[in-house]
């Protein structure tokens, strides 16, 4: 009959090890940009109840008090994480619908230990269209995008559409 | 518990969170690396099938990455990730018929044993593939994650009382499969 306890002692002691390159696959696997919610003063996961009931308290008699401000023109909007895998590269840039196209306007950060490229986005809620610039020469499909379409200039955009889950 | 990788990166689960959000992906891949075993081990436990676990705990990952901006640093992350990993791992068997059980039968004795390193080590583990997946997951949990009933109850979406009692017939029937191989 086995004891309890040395049973208890095996399994504490024991792992099943993941598949060798298991961490490598997963990073290989990531989508090149992550939806993100913006990272404002507001606390996010419910933290801080009370105080934020006082601030909302306060907030309301500061509006009773105060004519109304433009409704923020950040409203609506979504940050976007954009990653390219381009280890040769000097320089990455992110072209589309949302700065018209110009280049020289969103440079990627990179690269990092393994050569990746990233950014994060404001994005308005709708639907975009972009593509990766390499060194000022070379057009980049996003290769993980889900949604492609030609340009009709010989490049292939990748398309995505943005929505905040509030308003979804 | 240390996880085997916490002791090459002397930074916290939150603290790397938090880098990664900021875009760095070498962040998210310590975190893999710290907890790849514990994430592919529960998925062991649930599927009985290594192939099938290396699959959800890579979609763990994956979702976990996709929805960091919602992970709460005031929780510890493992618990956050296995979460995913049971949860979507419950989804696949729902979608699933049962005409792989033989399948999946096979492929654990296979991948169970070439895998083994040593006897001891072989005959837990086979031993614990042999567990019903709703005994084998809360007791790897308990006792090779270390986590509290709550913990349990949370990740696998039950009771405590039922995580308390799952976990007590887990090492019985396992004491009685070591027993009887």
């Amino acid at each position: 009959m086995h004891d309890h306890d040395h049973l208890e002692q095996r399994l504490s002691q024991h792992r099943t090890q993941a598949p060798e390159g298991f961490a490598d696959r997963v990073m290989e696997s990531l989508p090149t940009w992550r939806k993100s919610e913006r990272r404002g003063w507001w606390p996010a996961h419910g933290r801080w109840v009370a105080p934020a009931l006082a601030g909302a308290a306060a907030m309301f008699f500061i509006m009773l008090a105060v004519p109304p401000l433009h409704s923020s023109e950040q409203a609506g909007e979504v940050v976007f994480h954009f990653e390219l895998h381009a280890p040769g590269a000097d320089k990455v840039e992110l072209l589309g619908t949302f700065n018209n196209w110009k280049s020289g306007d969103i440079v990627l950060q990179g690269p990092d230990a393994s050569g990746h490229w990233t950014a994060s986005v404001e994005l308005p809620e709708g639907r975009h269209e972009y593509i990766f610039l390499v060194d000022g020469d070379r057009w980049v499909t996003d290769p993980k995008g889900a949604t492609h379409r030609p340009d009709g200039f010989g490049q292939v955009n990748t398309v995505i559409k943005v929505y905040d889950e509030d308003n979804a | 518990m240390q996880d085997r990788a916490s002791t090459m990166d002397g930074r916290t689960d939150r603290q790397l969170v938090e880098v990664c959000l900021a875009g760095n992906r070498d962040a998210f891949a310590e975190l893999v690396r710290r907890h790849q075993d514990s994430v592919f081990g529960l998925a062991v436990g649930m599927t009985r099938n290594r192939e099938d676990a290396a699959d959800m705990a890579q979609e763990a990952f994956i979702r976990a990455y996709g929805k960091l901006e919602q992970y709460n640093p005031g929780y510890a992350f493992k618990p956050w990730v296995l979460r995913i990993c049971a949860n979507q791992t419950k989804n696949l068997f729902r979608k699933r018929t049962r005409r792989r059980k033989a399948e999946e039968d096979h492929l654990k004795e296979e991948a169970v044993l070439a895998d083994a390193a040593d006897n001891d080590f072989h005959a837990l583990e086979k031993a614990l593939s042999n567990l019903p997946p709703k005994l084998c997951a809360p007791l790897r949990l308990k006792f090779i994650e270390g986590l509290a009933y709550d913990e349990i109850g949370a990740i696998l979406g039950i009771g405590i009382s039922a995580a308390k009692m799952r976990v007590s017939r887990g090492k019985q029937r396992l004491a009685e499969v070591l027993n009887n191989a």
